[in-house]
């Protein structure tokens, strides 16, 4: 009797231990999409500050993110701020400025990427010849109109260096939009400025 | 400390001794040595080497004998503050240099005219020399040979049993400030250097991998790694012109890599959270212990049922 109720006791812990790990994992995956959504809330302030030209638009002390642009996509409802650099905890937060590329609203190639499951979820429904809005940090409100997009795999295409052509926007993500897990490809869609 | 009562005995019963320390090898306490000879005037010799000991002590008696000048003061002309470091002044000998710091405050001049005035003893006769300070000239780093004699002075004061634990606190606020003011390293100050400027390529991903590396001199490679001969690195540290070609040519090597990666574009960013698989996973695993915790009272029912039928 006392070996049941030891062995009772022991598959209690363990259903236990199993429920509390599967609830932990699922609010920390869940949590990513909630901060994506409000991190755009708390980047709207630093955003206000870098348009005012203020140097230091850092949304908060110990942030190594700032605010440098904001992406519109009128025909979606879709508008968002972009940081200014593309690493994954900048990415948490908003789309982020591929460094490298030309500066964005500058002559040129210039990058903003995204998650394709939180922020730039929306590329999926863009389509050409939608026209998109970019406000720069410097008061700019520049168009952009999609022209074509494409799938690359990761490993072998990058993009391409250009700092004198005519200003092209891409804005990447991962392809497919549907899948659960990580992959090497991506959608890259072009806008012309027009 | 246990070296106070020298220190006393020194400064008060010197009179026309002086106090020449000599250490031979390895164990000589330096710092004590150092200071013993300045307390006393005198010189101190260390030799390392034992094979050194004849020829670096007939050097030393030769010089001992043959004091260039003693008995040597110093006074400053022209300013009404002045400090000056060692004090007192050591004796001089043939190829010892005494090198005196002086610090005035020129906010408060005399009359006189600004000089230094060196008075000893050379060969029993007075020797005299007046040294104009509107013939010197500005060298860096003087400030500092000053700051570093102070702290050393303030060091020796700081340990004499007159000082107190609130002069010790006060002798230590003086070091900082001399120490900070001249930028020295001293008990109370180190120094930190600070690279501001990144100079890895922030888009370019970190590897992992071994670096060739040397044994100590002597051990066969062979030996420790099963045969496998692993690659070595340079085996001569010197520069010599092989190691010149080889420098020339990583440097090359890490331009052409650079001017490649330019070429090969801005690498795309890995673009999925992937919260969903991860959510995905949670519920899983929640639903499994909720079909385990269920199952066990499920099949406990149908055993009853059946016992029952």
């Amino acid at each position: 009797m006392i070996r049941r109720a030891t062995m009772m006791r022991g598959k209690a812990l363990a259903i236990a231990a199993l429920a509390v790990a599967g609830v932990g994992i699922t609010a920390s995956a869940l949590w990513i999409p909630a901060k994506a959504a409000l991190g755009q809330h708390l980047l709207e302030s630093a955003w206000q500050r870098a348009q005012a030209g203020e140097g230091d638009s850092r949304p908060w002390d110990w942030a190594d993110i700032r605010p440098i642009a904001r992406l519109h996509a009128p025909r979606l409802g879709q508008s968002q701020i972009v940081l200014d650099q593309a690493s994954g905890e900048a990415m948490a937060w908003g789309p982020g400025y591929v460094q490298g590329t030309a500066p964005l609203g500058a002559p040129g190639l210039s990058a903003a990427a995204a998650h394709r499951d939180t922020h730039f979820a929306f590329l999926k429904d863009l389509e050409i010849g939608d026209v998109l809005e970019l406000e720069t940090a410097d008061g700019r409100r520049l168009k952009y109109q999609v022209r074509e997009s494409r799938v690359v795999d990761s490993r072998l295409w990058t993009f391409p260096i250009d700092r004198d052509g005519p200003d092209v926007l891409a804005l990447a993500t991962c392809w497919p939009f549907d899948v659960l897990e990580p992959g090497p490809e991506r959608f890259i869609l072009f806008a012309d400025r027009i | 400390m246990v070296t106070l009562p020298w220190w006393r005995l020194l400064e008060r019963d010197l009179g026309r001794s002086r106090l020449i320390t000599d250490g031979i090898g390895s164990a000589p306490n330096s710092y004590f040595m150092t200071a013993a000879a300045e307390a006393g005037r005198g010189t101190h010799v260390f030799i390392g080497d034992l094979s050194e000991v004849q020829e670096r002590m007939e050097a030393l008696f030769r010089k001992i004998e043959t004091p260039a000048m003693t008995d040597l003061t110093l006074r400053v002309d022209g300013f009404n503050a002045a400090e000056t470091w060692p004090n007192p002044l050591p004796d001089l000998y043939a190829g010892d240099p005494v090198v005196a710091t002086i610090r005035v405050d020129t906010t408060l001049p005399t009359r006189a005219i600004p000089a230094i005035e060196i008075e000893g003893v050379r060969a029993g006769e007075d020797w005299r020399q007046k040294l104009l300070l509107a013939d010197a000239e500005p060298r860096d780093g003087v400030s500092k040979l000053w700051a570093r004699q102070r702290i050393k002075s303030l060091e020796a004061l700081r340990l004499s049993p007159e000082v107190g634990p609130e002069g010790a606190e006060a002798i230590d606020a003086e070091i900082l400030k001399t120490a900070l003011d001249n930028h020295l390293v001293s008990r109370l100050t180190s120094l930190v250097a600070v690279d501001v400027e990144i100079s890895r390529d922030q888009n370019e991903e970190l590897v992992t991998r071994d670096v060739p590396l040397n044994l100590p001199k002597g051990w066969a490679p062979e030996a420790f790694f099963d045969g496998f001969a692993p690659e070595l690195g340079p085996q001569d540290a010197q520069i010599d012109d092989a190691s010149f070609v080889r420098l020339a040519a990583a440097a090359q090597a890490r331009e052409e890599a650079a001017a490649e990666a330019a070429a090969r574009g801005v690498p795309v960013p890995a673009t999925a959270a992937g919260w969903a698989l991860q959510a995905l996973l949670g519920v899983i695993l929640v639903l499994v212990a909720a079909f385990w915790a269920l199952s066990g009272r499920l099949f406990g029912r149908l055993a009853d049922r059946r016992r029952a039928a």
